[in-house]
C-alpha cells in the first residue's frame, strides 16, 4: 500500500463508522431502542474492515518513485541525474 | 498503516472509540428526563397489619400494603431497568431516622408494558420491618416508593414518591 492509499483507507474508515454509527444513533433515539446503534455501528466495522484492511489494488494506484541509486564504490559511474520512468 | 496488522488495529480501535462517543452521547441526550417524566404513584398504603413481635430482644413486624404505581414514564432508551422499592421510615428514641426495604421488584426495558404498571393488592413484605432494638411499638411508620434507575450508559440516578402522596401507619402498641 502507498502513501496515498495509506490516506484513503484510513479516510475511507474514519467516515464509513462516523457515519453509521451517527445514522444508527438518529434512529435509535427515535425508535427508543440503543440497540440499533449498536446494530449500525457494528455493520460500519464489517465494512470498514472489508474495505479498509486488505490491501486493494486500488490503493497501490500511486506507487513510491525512489531516487536511483548512488553509484559504486569503484566510482566508475558519476552519479545519476534522476530519470523519469 | 502500512500493513495488515496496523490498519486492522487502526479500524478496530477507532471503532471502539465511536462507540464509546455515541455511549456517552445516549447518557448525555437523557439528562432532564425525569423533569417532565415521573412515574403517577396513585397508592402505596398499609393494608393489613399480620404480626409484631419481639424476636431475640428485635422487634419485627409483618404487613402487606397495596401498591399502583404506573413506572412507565421512568423508562427511556438508555434504562436496562429500573429497581423498584418500598421504605418504610420512622423514628425512634434510639434513632431518630430508620429506612427499612420491605419489598423490591426488578422491572425491565424488555418487560411488556403491563409489567410496568404496578397494580397490587395486599402485597405481603419480602423482608420483615425489623427494627435494631425493641421500639418499634406505638410508632408512627412512613410508606413510601423509590427506585433506581439502571441505565445501560451513564450513572445510575434514584426516584422517588412525592413526600406529599406518602401515606403513614401506627403500629399498634401491644404485640400482636
Amino acid at each position: 500500500m502507498d502513501y496515498e492509499g495509506q490516506k484513503l483507507s484510513e479516510n475511507l474508515f474514519y467516515y464509513i463508522i462516523v457515519l453509521f454509527g451517527s445514522i444508527g444513533w438518529i434512529y435509535g433515539y427515535f425508535l427508543e431502542d440503543f440497540t440499533y446503534v449498536f446494530y449500525s455501528w457494528s455493520v460500519g466495522v464489517a465494512i470498514s474492515l472489508v474495505l479498509c484492511v486488505p490491501d486493494w489494488p486500488i490503493y497501490n494506484k500511486h506507487p513510491i518513485k525512489w531516487l536511483d541509486a548512488v553509484p559504486g564504490r569503484d566510482g566508475t559511474k558519476e552519479r545519476e541525474t534522476k530519470k523519469s520512468k | 498503516m502500512h500493513t495488515v496488522w496496523v490498519r486492522l488495529n487502526a479500524v478496530v480501535f477507532f471503532g471502539l472509540t465511536v462507540l464509546l462517543c455515541l455511549s456517552i452521547l445516549a447518557a448525555l441526550s437523557k439528562i432532564g428526563h425525569t423533569r417532565y417524566h415521573q412515574p403517577k404513584i396513585h397508592k402505596l398504603a398499609l393494608n393489613q397489619l399480620r404480626s409484631i413481635k419481639n424476636h431475640g430482644g428485635v422487634d419485627r413486624a409483618l404487613l402487606s400494603f397495596d401498591l399502583h404505581a404506573d413506572m412507565t414514564p421512568a423508562f427511556h432508551w438508555n434504562i436496562k431497568q429500573i429497581f423498584v422499592y418500598v421504605v418504610a421510615s420512622y423514628k425512634t428514641d434510639t434513632n431518630p431516622n430508620n429506612k427499612i426495604v420491605l419489598w423490591d421488584r426488578i422491572i425491565e426495558a424488555t418487560d411488556p408494558p403491563s409489567a410496568k404498571i404496578i397494580k397490587e393488592e395486599n402485597v405481603f413484605v419480602k423482608y420483615g420491618l425489623m427494627d435494631q432494638g425493641a421500639e418499634l411499638r406505638g410508632r408512627e411508620v412512613q410508606l413510601q416508593l423509590m427506585w433506581d434507575h439502571m441505565p445501560l450508559t451513564g450513572t445510575l440516578y434514584m426516584g422517588e414518591q412525592a413526600k406529599d402522596t406518602t401515606s403513614t401507619f401506627t403500629l399498634p402498641h401491644d404485640y400482636l
